[in-house]
């Protein structure tokens, strides 16, 4: 069994070989679930804030959380670990493509909405590790350390070298499961100390991050050649399916998938905003009708 | 009673931290799982290729091409920008990365010089690179490349002659199936009939795009380079 993946130039083949690395990490996150769920959330009082800072509010059932870290957790383990990591480590861009968009577009919104807001005020605190909580959950700060990260993590100067080993593979997929996150933080974070974007500044942060993926999505479509020599120079996977195939597949995932989890996202966000507006209207109004009953 | 179970803050971010801090240190701890990729060892800025010094002169031999005719290799490649591979065709890897890069690369030069080179692979599995079976395999790859089969000793004077490694066949699988250990090289002759540069397994596209059109202009040295412009 291998810690992580990463390029080695062999023949592709189906047999399954797992990796260390992947199964310690879903495996810490399914153990953090378990014990919320036999532990944690029969002391939901001790854990619960209370004279705190508030600044969200907490919404989100307990099943709700539960399906959204069920898919989490798998989505997780099937981004880190064979055959999609290792396709995306050696062979296909459009499998690493895949790996990304699924982690940054649905695997990390998917955590973070699973998280409890007591977990997390628990984790966290209220200290010094949520000042700073708040600073990364700003899109000032989110949307730079996201854009740079995911450019720099496909620039093929750095992709090429790190995919080479287990040690840089894992650094480099380290950073974008980390840029998937703090991208998400602005509108998803689940400390209820840390204002969250809500209604239509969350749809406008939302559209404006579907940006990021423009540049590298550029280079890939238009570029002449293949632009990383690990996919290039890798034993071809299917018959027929060239590096070139493979870097314009690559290219459309990261755009049209990335665009169709994204709006996914925004679909569901806008509706339950509107719900909340017309519920909010109707008990206005109802308040309205009481008053001018009992006035008359 | 005291709660063996419980989790703190700390607690947690400290199992935290360790998880990380031991992901990483086992992730230094384990072997590169990188490629053995070669070296281009390139003593000459700007080539891909390893320059050949004295270069190769072609070797006198005649192979059989997948059409069935004779090919003598001298006479058929006199004056024009050849590459010749030994490889095979039941090749899992380097064989079939190394033609579909060159069959892009040619695409991508289009026209001009270097866009015209007479692409010779030689089959070193004699038993299965059987002339159907290559032109079958090269037609998937590009119409214009070329088979070459001979018999073994032929094979072996063409390669003792360019000072590669001879090739070795493996034993047979249960399945029947065996590995060739074959010469990783493309030896690419010049107009003026001299290999003059070997190229590596790792060559990319753009680097094709970049050395042919110079090799089939006479240019295989930096400093011809210079005097070039």
């Amino acid at each position: 069994m291998g810690w992580w993946c990463s390029s080695t130039r062999q023949v592709w083949n189906w047999t399954p070989r797992p990796y260390l690395g992947a199964l310690m990490i879903v495996g810490a996150l399914i153990a953090l679930g378990v014990w919320w769920v036999v532990r944690g959330r029969g002391r939901l009082g001790e854990l619960e804030p209370a004279g705190h800072d508030v600044r969200s509010e907490v919404r989100g059932s307990t099943r709700g959380r539960t399906t959204a870290f069920v898919f989490g957790a798998i989505g997780l383990w099937a981004v880190l670990d064979w055959p999609l990591a290792t396709l995306g480590a050696g062979y296909l861009a459009s499998a690493q493509m895949i790996r990304q968009i699924v982690m940054v577009m649905a695997v990390a919104p998917l955590l973070l909405f699973a998280c409890p807001p007591a977990l997390a005020a628990r984790v966290v605190g209220w200290g010094w590790r949520l000042r700073t909580l708040r600073f990364v959950a700003t899109p000032y700060f989110a949307v730079p350390f996201a854009a740079l990260s995911l450019i720099v993590v496909n620039s093929p100067t750095f992709t090429d070298p790190l995919l080479k080993s287990q040690f840089g593979s894992f650094a480099m997929d380290l950073v974008w499961v980390a840029a998937g996150f703090v991208l998400w933080m602005p509108v998803q974070c689940p400390h209820p100390g840390v204002r969250r974007l809500e209604g239509g500044p969350a749809l406008v942060y939302l559209v404006g991050q579907s940006i990021i993926p423009v540049l590298p999505g550029f280079f890939m479509t238009w570029s002449d050649s293949p632009i990383y020599a690990t996919y290039e120079l890798a034993p071809r996977v299917f018959a027929g399916f060239t590096a070139v195939d493979d870097q314009t597949t690559a290219a459309a995932i990261l755009q049209i998938g990335g665009m169709l989890f994204l709006w996914i996202q925004l679909s569901y966000r806008f509706i339950s905003w509107a719900q909340r507006q017309m519920d909010a209207n109707q008990a206005k109004v109802h308040s309205m009708a009481r008053q001018s009953t009992s006035a008359s | 009673m005291v709660d063996k179970f419980h989790i703190t803050r700390r607690r947690l971010i400290g199992a935290g931290a360790a998880t990380g801090l031991g992901l990483l240190l086992g992730a230094c701890g384990l072997e590169d799982g990188g490629s053995a990729e070669a070296g281009t060892a390139d003593p000459d800025a700007g080539w891909s290729g390893t320059l050949v010094d004295p270069p190769f002169t072609k070797p006198d031999v005649t192979f059989t091409d997948f059409n069935g005719k004779p090919f003598p290799f001298k006479e058929k490649t006199e004056g024009r920008l050849t590459m010749l591979f030994f490889g095979y065709t039941s090749c899992p890897d380097v064989c079939p990365v190394y033609l579909n890069t060159l069959a892009s690369a040619l695409d991508a030069i289009d026209s001009g010089p270097g866009s015209r080179p007479i692409v010779l692979f030689v089959g070193v599995d004699v038993a299965r690179d059987t002339p159907k079976k290559m032109k079958e395999y090269l037609g998937q790859i590009d119409d214009s490349f070329i088979g070459l089969t001979a018999e073994e000793p032929v094979i072996a004077k063409a390669i003792a002659h360019l000072k590669l490694g001879q090739p070795v066949i493996h034993e047979p699988d249960k399945d029947g199936n065996y590995a060739v250990d074959h010469p990783a090289g493309i030896i690419v002759f010049s107009p003026d009939n001299l290999g003059h540069r070997i190229f590596p397994a790792n060559v990319r596209q753009k680097d094709w795009v970049k050395d042919l059109p110079r090799l089939d202009e006479g240019i295989y040295r930096t400093d011809q380079d210079a005097e070039h412009s």
